[in-house]
């Protein structure tokens, strides 16, 4: 059952508390990224350090001398988010902070493609710090780009209509899952409740943790700034974006089990989708449809 | 936070933390921290000039109080009692009804037309959430109110104690004048008492609401027949202001032959007789006239006698202008409906009724009120078996009965909305002024012209009275005694519409329906056939309320705010605002409201300069 109100706690967390990144960052109007780093943020508390790739949120931060996060903050290449989360995790242990929560912050080009290696090679030595893969599904701050989160056929700069992405989207939560580490989970700004427990229940954990939050992109996904919010909960309800966790690479639970609404409904926010034709859509449904069904299958073996 | 001295000089400190006017390119050496670093937060970036439309809160009327005819606060009432807070919930609702528990039974409830959850799963149960409150104790006694005015020394004479009259006279009386009713019947009440079977309004109930009127200093002289003991004109010089609620008392002639016998009744002669105790002889068949609601209740009256009851009506069930549910629990109680017949004549036999010829109608074009008129069909006549009948085809207004006086009666007939006549301090209001005729309209009418009287007696140059209409609808009394600082007094407020929330946050929800008995045993029993909520069952249902346009602070827009803009109530002035500096004006606070609290406006480029606030 989905209560659609987000509950007081999750509302006094979330909402009413004005910690968090300071307001006059530099992300475009009803930026998703900006978004869940805000609710990440207040979910996990200022006991934290970030590390940031080239990307994005490198931006929105805001330029020098300023900082928006509010919290240590480490700008590093593009494919070396990982080992620099690994070495901050290293020299604060050295110094006998258990305490501190390292998070790397990283876009779907830093993990998906280009920081890959060495997020498995994280995840392979199950390095204690929280990694989250905000999720525009292209290159958006270079120029909306593809990557490999960009779904199958959708608009970028790089895979016009006429040349469209021929490979779906790539499934990173699968790779991650065969790593067995200790916790793995989706969220959506869009669900507030479900966003903020994830958090905190990763915040809690030991050993590398993955979560891969959907954060959609006004401008590099081509819809109105106004519906961040209802793209994401569309992604969520059409199943397009399944809200799950996984146990150590293994127990999988579905923590959202939508009515599901008409994919349409989320396909048409979006002019990235706007050349899909009818059996574009139900090319586009079935593969959304496949997986969920691996999921489901999936999740009924393990409870 | 501890900042290591060996590694950033202090002027490559002060550069870090106030920003240098100075390029990087001219830094010195020793200004140049060894790693870039900022300390200092974003507050200060005027981020906000990249907008071009504002979000900004704005309080939306419900369509529910622009429905509502006596002009309640109806979602403020159930957002109340959905918040837990029944007590608050009963002053708001005591603040424009003097009558809840009554209007919660027999209202007939065009706030629950009105919802905009009809076009979700039905609308809100308002009528029995209102009945809830008005059963609560704090409606026990007159301490409900406090009067708003010191005593004003003046004088009003009422003519009428139904809804009309009580609901001017509590009005009145708050504003802080002296009211006295006449009453010509011996009880009071009018078609509250007379008019509506006990099974629907139990007799205690409205001697509890009426009690707490006559608490409030309120005399009413019952058996007094003002028209005959007591000429308006001479009300008139004796009381600073005369209102006029006297009703529609006189049934309209049927006129066929027959119609002297014994065992021929008018509904409003009927329903009076069996609310006294002593219900008249219908013997085994009673026919009912009409299809409206007195149609409706003389019928389910004569059924709790032990008689078999048919309704004859000219139309179809569906032109019937009874109230649908009422009509439902008739069928249920086992009363037969003979639609499309008009009758012709009653068939007398040794003095005593046997039947009735009718003549069988078809539907024709609609008529000037917009239903399908009846078409008699020749040569169709039947008989039906009648031991008596009772005539509902509605009632009339007897102005003459109630003065001989043409000036009078000829200002009676042109009242302006708020019951005013040419006459100086002559008012009227209720089923006596015509249009709809409900308890809830007669008590919105009586309100109306409570406040035309005091800014008469008073002689204000005040805000005019039609500031005091909410949404188009009916008046606030509560706005008026607080000079229309009110909110859904606001210039200009919008209706919202259900296309204007966002129903993502609505689940579907299964609405409370009140319970019933219906299978009365003919048993003389007027007991009452609703029961209401539990507490459980009237919380359950007031969650069911959107609060459409009314920011109830759930914190979407809080949450949802990428720049943390979207915030909250001003310490000091308790308004909802959102930084300007930060907010870029996305918009997403105003597409997730549910409730459309928010709207979005143009920015004024030349006008608004957008300031520099911090958090």
């Amino acid at each position: 059952m989905i209560i659609r109100e987000p509950n007081k706690a999750t509302v006094n967390i979330l909402g009413k508390d004005h910690s968090g990144p300071s307001g006059g960052h530099l992300a475009c109007q009803g930026c998703g990224g900006a978004l869940s780093l805000r609710m990440a943020l207040k979910a996990i508390g200022n006991r934290c350090i970030f590390v940031i790739p080239a990307c994005c949120m490198a931006v929105i931060d805001g330029p020098f001398p300023v900082s928006s996060l509010g919290v240590p903050l480490m700008h590093i290449a593009f494919g070396a988010t990982a080992p620099t989360a690994t070495g901050i995790k290293a020299g604060l242990t050295t110094q006998g902070d258990n305490e501190t929560l390292v998070v790397a912050w990283a876009g779907d080009g830093a993990t998906f493609d280009i920081g890959l290696g060495a997020v498995s090679a994280a995840a392979d030595r199950n390095d204690d710090y929280l990694y989250v893969c905000y999720d525009n599904e292209a290159y958006m701050n270079t120029g909306i780009q593809q990557s490999g989160a960009t779904p199958k056929a959708a608009w970028t700069t790089t895979t016009p209509n006429k040349k469209p992405k021929t490979s779906i989207k790539k499934d990173i939560i699968s790779i991650m899952a065969a790593h067995r580490i200790p916790y793995i989970a989706t969220a959506s700004p869009s669900h507030p409740d479900d966003f903020l427990r994830k958090f905190q229940k990763a915040k809690e954990i030991k050993g590398f943790r993955f979560l891969h939050v959907f954060a959609p992109c006004p401008p590099g996904q081509r819809f109105e700034e106004k519906n961040t919010v209802k793209v994401a909960r569309n992604a969520v309800e059409s199943r397009v974006f399944p809200l799950l966790e996984i146990e150590n690479g293994e127990k999988l639970t579905l923590t959202d089990i939508p009515d599901p609404i008409p994919i349409k409904e989320y396909l048409e926010l979006q002019n990235r989708f706007a050349h899909f034709k009818n059996e574009d859509i139900e090319a586009f449904e079935k593969n959304i449809e496949k997986r969920w069904q691996e999921l489901s299958e999936w999740n009924r073996k393990q409870t | 936070m501890a900042i290591h001295k060996e590694i950033f000089s202090d002027e490559a400190l002060r550069h870090v933390r106030e920003g240098s006017a100075k390029p990087p390119g001219q830094l010195s050496a020793d200004e140049i921290p060894p790693m870039a670093a900022s300390w200092a937060n974003t507050e200060k970036m005027p981020v906000g000039g990249w907008k071009e439309n504002r979000p900004r809160y704005l309080r939306g009327l419900s369509p529910c109080l622009a429905h509502c005819p006596v002009g309640n606060d109806v979602e403020g009432f159930v957002s109340t009692v959905r918040e837990g807070d029944v007590e608050s919930a009963a002053r708001l609702l005591a603040a424009e009804t003097p009558l809840p528990a009554t209007c919660g039974r027999v209202c007939y409830h065009p706030c629950e037309s009105g919802c905009n959850r009809v076009q979700l799963d039905g609308s809100v149960g308002i009528r029995a959430i209102e009945r809830y409150l008005g059963d609560l104790p704090y409606f026990d006694s007159a301490n409900i109110w406090s009067q708003a005015r010191p005593a004003t020394g003046k004088n009003i004479a009422i003519a009428g104690s139904g809804p009309g009259g009580l609901a001017s006279a509590w009005a009145l009386s708050l504003l802080g004048h002296k009211v006295e009713i006449f009453e010509r019947k011996p009880e009071p009440g009018g078609l509250l008492l007379y008019g509506i079977p006990a099974y629907r309004l139990p007799k205690d109930i409205l001697s509890k609401e009426i009690g707490r009127i006559k608490d409030m200093g309120v005399r009413i002289n019952c058996g007094v027949n003002v028209g005959e003991a007591k000429e308006l004109s001479k009300l008139l010089e004796s009381y600073d202001s005369v209102f006029v609620a006297t009703g529609a008392a006189k049934s309209r002639d049927i006129n066929i032959k027959g119609d002297n016998n014994k065992a021929v009744y008018s509904a409003i002669e009927y329903l009076s007789e069996a609310t006294s105790g002593n219900i008249p002889e219908t013997g085994r068949e009673c026919i009912i006239i009409g299809g409206g609601n007195s149609a409706v209740d003389a019928a389910r009256s004569a059924k709790r006698s032990g008689a078999n009851v048919t309704i004859v009506y000219r139309r179809t069930r569906a032109e019937m202008p009874a109230y649908e549910t009422e009509i439902d629990d008739a069928l249920k109680e086992g009363i037969q409906l003979e639609e499309l017949a008009i009758p012709l004549e009653l068939i007398v036999e040794n003095g005593s009724l046997t039947g009735m010829k009718c003549l069988k109608t078809k539907l024709g074009e609609p008529d000037d009120s917009g239903r399908r008129s009846p078409i008699p069909v020749p040569g169709s006549d039947f008989v039906i078996p009648a031991s008596s009948m009772i005539n509902a085809l509605g009632e009339i207004i007897d102005k003459e009965e109630l003065t001989k006086n043409s000036d009078f009666q000829n200002a009676l007939s042109e009242l302006n909305h708020w019951g005013s006549s040419n006459i100086q301090g002559l008012f009227a209001g209720g089923d006596f002024v015509g249009g709809d005729r409900t308890v809830a309209h007669a008590i919105g009418g009586g309100k109306r012209a409570a406040m035309a009287i005091d800014r008469f007696l008073l002689g204000k140059s005040a805000n005019p009275l039609e500031s005091y209409i909410v949404g188009g609808g009916p008046a606030s009394l509560a706005g008026y005694l607080k000079n229309g600082e009110s909110d859904v007094l606001a210039e200009g407020i919008k209706t919202i519409q259900y296309k204007d929330l966002n129903p993502a946050y609505f689940p579907n929800v299964e609405r409370e329906e009140l319970a019933k008995v219906l299978d009365q045993k003919p048993d003389n029993s007027f007991r009452e056939v609703e029961s209401g909520y539990t507490p459980e069952e009237a919380k359950a249902e007031a969650n069911r309320c959107f609060s459409c346009g009314r920011c109830t602070n759930c914190g979407l827009c809080q949450i949802f705010c990428p720049e943390g803009a979207a915030v909250h109530r001003d310490p000091q002035s308790k308004e909802l605002m959102i930084f300007d500096s930060h907010c870029k004006g996305c918009g997403i606070c105003v597409e997730e409201c549910p409730r459309c609290a928010l709207v979005m406006e143009p920015v004024n480029k030349e006008s608004d300069v957008v300031k520099t606030e911090t958090q």
